[in-house]
């Protein structure tokens, strides 16, 4: 059997329908603000997300499923993040002084300065 | 004209920030070498960013600037003279070496425009990459943003959140940590702990100030590279936080998370990364490497972070090596005393008629100017370019006076341009400097004054020059221009006199047939003649032009500075013909006066336009006298100290301005005693011959508890308490130092300068502004009668101490 997939948000954000379903939407952004951290905005968005990909229905305010839980999976989602004053430096910066993306070859090296350090103790 | 300053600041400071960097980084190897905590490291790097941002310091003599160079300046004037003078470079033996190696100087340059657009384009592109950095930073914050909204909250303020491979903080003033799915719990510990510290710390907003004031760096390589290493500073010093908080087990564990985050399996579309492989590899190798550090590791961690910050955070302590027991402030005002010294006594042997240049040599220099300035008329490029430094040819090509092809140099543009005979006037000259006017003409009948200030050095063969600037006066604001322009306003038999140059006629028969056109119809109104033929400005907010029917001249008056000059003006081709500028001949450059007494004092400009003489009217009486005068505009009342039996002033005195630059006056005061034989004697008051009596009157005394009092008239004047650090062992002392502020009917103001001395050594200066009553002696002389201390302009003491 094939899986349909989600991303984790989104998969996160179905399990609380499916759980609940079916569900007022206005509930639905309340259960979202309280299991998931969720703004308002941010429910309606997915809802309407989801019920393009056609996951989730939503008529008169009522949110219903219509996948089952069994027939899908979350997936890893893709790593694209350009990173700001998060985690790191600024894209240009990263640039300018030359550093690279960490190649096979440099991660087999760490790796074996760790391993070598565990040995030791 | 602010933007072109701010960009002046902030270049002049990128050039101290480079060696405030290169100390952080020499200190950053050094704690990398003694194992210091990279939270030391970390913390060097607030040094200059404070440095970036602050626009004051404290001076002192521990600065890294007293040693290592004095901060060579990019001075940007308002005229576009753009001398980029680097003196002093890298003085590094600093103690006792006055000498000084100059890298280069541009002795000067030629004055249009060119130069100060330039920079003006300069400064706009700097403005426009802060702009772009600005809109870059907004843009990925509403990005990021976006992104993170679908995160989900795991706990308490730890999101979890899809498209990430690392975790961070997000958020300014409610931050949160933001984690990719599925991380192991047991990793999940210290991550979160690793954030949460981040937040602690302020680490956020701390990057985030440092990135903005970097951006407004932008240009400066080395700024960018602080940020990224603090930013490596900041992250690895975390890392040693979680190792102390959670123990060495934990290190392998770790690295690899670090290694995970790096290699990120999820990463597929990352572009260059932010953790590139030189990061993690030194992340990794502290981590592994890391060892709670000893109590005195920590000592001197702080000690030398400490240290680092006085030395880096303050700024030169002024001529610490040149003279230690003289501050700024008193420097200073020595050397406005000897300026005016100088200045007087260069006035004195002028009026002498003293020459300072030999004959011999001074014909030789003449004969090279004439040369010069005929070449310069004729447009004789080969004899221009033969005189001419390179340092001269450079500034002339650029300002496109010269300019070179194949078949040689050309010199000069057609019109307008000083042509033919009269078309140059030499008016000063000794043997290394000359100013030289133009007067350039287009094909209609006006003519517009250009003044040059040459500098020249003899070489083995002749002259050469060595410095140009020419300033195009045609838009004249000032009274400093007006006199530049038309050397003490004098205008008859001068080229600028229409009448004798012929010009005049040509003017007076085109007007004629066209009175009503706008503007040969003005030519018949003395004011807007005056205005055009003596390339006034325009404005009316800068110069008021006003017509004096019964003195038959205009009042020329510059607005911006309160100055005022008398041209006179004629009607050489008859009643109905048009009215062009003269010298005036009236006397109405009033300089003082007192209406009751029935005292006038007036500037009189000589044939030869030099403003070397006063008239004194007194009553019926009129006195010539041999008296350099300055400005007019500004004057103060005659003050009368005593009257002859039939009630004629006896002794008076009067103030006048002699110098107004806009930020400094320069007043002079003089005093006038009717001798026996009814004439009048004119003796300049000179500040330097009272310090004997103003010593005499006032004392400076310091109790117990470090409080000064200034003592005089047998009362406190002025009390003032010494900084406790100071010490008990501080005396005042009366330096040699009395500065002439002012004179009115109050008395005489003068600046009072007192140092304060500890063993020996000065401390502190302090100027006191007192007022002095004076009165007149039968020795003919003034005498200090009382004293009062003027707090208004008290200049409150230790400036040397608390702040530059």
């Amino acid at each position: 059997m094939e899986y349909l997939k989600l991303c984790d948000s989104d998969y996160r954000f179905m399990q609380v329908v499916w759980k609940n379903a079916p569900v007022n939407s206005g509930e639905l952004v309340r259960l979202c603000q309280e299991e998931l951290g969720w703004k308002k905005s941010t429910t309606y968005t997915t809802i309407k997300k989801l019920c393009q990909k056609g996951y989730i229905e939503n008529t008169n305010a009522t949110v219903t499923v219509r996948i089952s839980r069994e027939r899908v999976q979350a997936e890893e989602s893709e790593y694209f993040v350009e990173r700001t004053f998060g985690g790191s430096l600024p894209q240009f910066l990263a640039a300018f002084l030359g550093e690279k993306t960490i190649s096979e070859k440099e991660a087999e090296k760490i790796k074996a300065m760790i391993d070598e350090h565990r040995n030791r103790e | 004209m602010r933007l072109i300053e701010w960009f002046s600041e902030i270049c002049n400071r990128s050039i101290e920030i480079s060696y405030v960097i290169a100390t952080v980084f020499l200190l950053r190897f050094l704690f990398g070498k003694l194992k210091l905590p990279k939270k030391y490291s970390y913390y060097l790097w607030g040094i200059p960013l404070i440095r970036m941002i602050c626009p004051v310091s404290f001076s002192s003599i521990f600065s890294l600037f007293n040693v290592v160079w004095r901060v060579p300046a990019v001075r940007i004037q308002s005229n576009g003279y753009i001398p980029f003078q680097m003196q002093e470079p890298l003085n590094i033996t600093g103690a006792g070496s006055g000498s000084t190696a100059s890298i280069m100087q541009v002795v000067s340059e030629a004055p249009d425009h060119t130069g100060y657009f330039r920079i003006l384009l300069i400064a706009y592109v700097w403005i426009i990459g802060i702009l772009v950095l600005g809109l870059y930073s907004i843009f990925s914050f509403v990005r990021m943003g976006k992104m993170v909204k679908t995160a989900v909250r795991r706990e308490g303020n730890v999101y979890e959140c899809d498209h990430i491979g690392s975790p961070f903080v997000f958020g300014v003033v409610f931050p949160k940590i933001y984690i990719p799915f599925r991380m192991e719990e047991s990793e999940l510990r210290y991550i979160v702990m690793h954030e949460r510290f981040h937040i602690k710390r302020k680490d956020h907003i701390v990057k985030l100030i440092f990135f903005f004031t970097a951006a407004v760096y932008w240009f400066h390589p080395l700024v960018w590279l602080a940020f990224c290493c603090m930013v490596r500073d900041m992250e690895m010093s975390c890392d040693e936080r979680i190792l102390v908080e959670l123990g060495d087990d934990i290190k392998e564990k770790y690295s690899m998370s670090l290694l995970a985050f790096a290699t990120n399996h999820r990463m597929n579309l990352a572009g260059p990364l932010a953790f590139g492989e030189t990061s993690t590899k030194k992340r990794v190798r502290n981590v592994l490497n890391f060892q709670k550090p000893k109590t005195w590791i920590a000592i001197a961690g702080v000690l030398l972070t400490a240290a680092a910050a006085v030395v880096c955070l303050t700024n030169r302590k002024k001529d610490v090596t040149q003279a230690p027991n003289q501050t700024e402030a008193a420097r200073k005002e020595n050397i406005m005393d000897e300026n005016r010294e100088n200045r007087v006594e260069k006035l004195a042997s002028v009026k002498r008629g003293e020459k300072k240049v030999s004959s011999e040599s001074s014909k030789s220099v003449h004969a090279f100017l004439t040369k010069w300035a005929e070449a310069f008329c004729d447009r004789d490029a080969d004899t221009i370019v033969s005189f001419s430094s390179d340092i001269v040819k450079e500034s002339l090509e650029e300002n496109e006076m010269l300019s070179k092809d194949q078949g040689g140099y050309t010199f000069g543009w057609s019109s307008p341009w000083p042509v033919g005979e009269g078309g140059y006037r030499i008016l000063e000259e000794d043997e290394k400097r000359a100013e030289i006017l133009y007067y350039a003409w287009t094909s209609d009948p006006h003519l517009t004054v250009w003044r040059e200030s040459l500098e020249f050095r003899e070489t083995g063969e002749g002259y050469q020059v060595s410095g140009d600037s020419i300033e195009e006066l045609q838009e004249i604001s000032s009274l400093d221009e007006f006199f530049k322009a038309y050397p003490g306003g004098v205008i008859s038999n001068t080229m600028m006199d229409y009448e004798a140059n012929g010009l005049g006629e040509f003017l007076n028969q085109n007007a004629e047939g066209q009175k009503e056109s706008a503007y040969y119809g003005g030519f018949f109104t003395p004011e807007w003649s005056v205005r055009h033929l003596l390339n006034l400005s325009q404005d009316e907010a800068l110069v008021s032009v006003e017509y004096m029917e019964d003195t038959s001249s205009v009042s020329i008056q510059f607005l911006r500075e309160g100055a005022m000059i008398s041209v006179g003006v004629i009607q050489p081709y008859g009643e109905n013909g048009i009215w062009i500028p003269a010298s005036y001949s009236g006397s109405s450059n009033l300089l003082a006066e007192n209406e009751e007494e029935g005292i006038f004092i007036y500037g009189l400009i000589s044939e030869e336009g030099n403003r070397d003489k006063i008239k004194m009217i007194i009553g019926e009486e009129e006195n010539d006298f041999d008296c350099d005068w300055g400005y007019v505009g500004h004057w103060n009342k005659v003050e009368v100290y005593e009257k002859t039996e039939d009630g004629l002033p006896k002794v008076f005195a009067f103030t006048m301005l002699f110098e107004n630059t806009g930020t400094s006056e320069i007043w002079r005061m003089f005093m006038v005693n009717r001798n026996d034989s009814g004439s009048y004697d004119l003796a300049e008051f000179m500040p330097k011959d009272y310090m004997a009596q103003a010593r005499d009157m006032v004392e400076f005394v310091i109790d117990g508890e470090g409080v000064v009092k200034i003592w005089g008239n047998g009362k406190a004047l002025e009390k003032e308490t010494i900084p406790p650090e100071s010490g008990s062992s501080v005396k005042a002392v009366l330096l040699d130092n009395l500065a002439f502020m002012n004179a009115d009917e109050s008395g005489l103001t003068m600046s009072l300068a007192v140092g304060y001395q500890e063993n020996g050594k000065t401390v502190g200066v302090a100027s006191h502004p007192l007022v002095f009553k004076v009165e007149y002696s039968e020795k003919s002389e003034f005498v200090l009668k009382d004293v009062k201390s003027d707090a208004d302009r008290f200049v409150k003491p230790w400036p040397a101490l608390s702040e530059e």
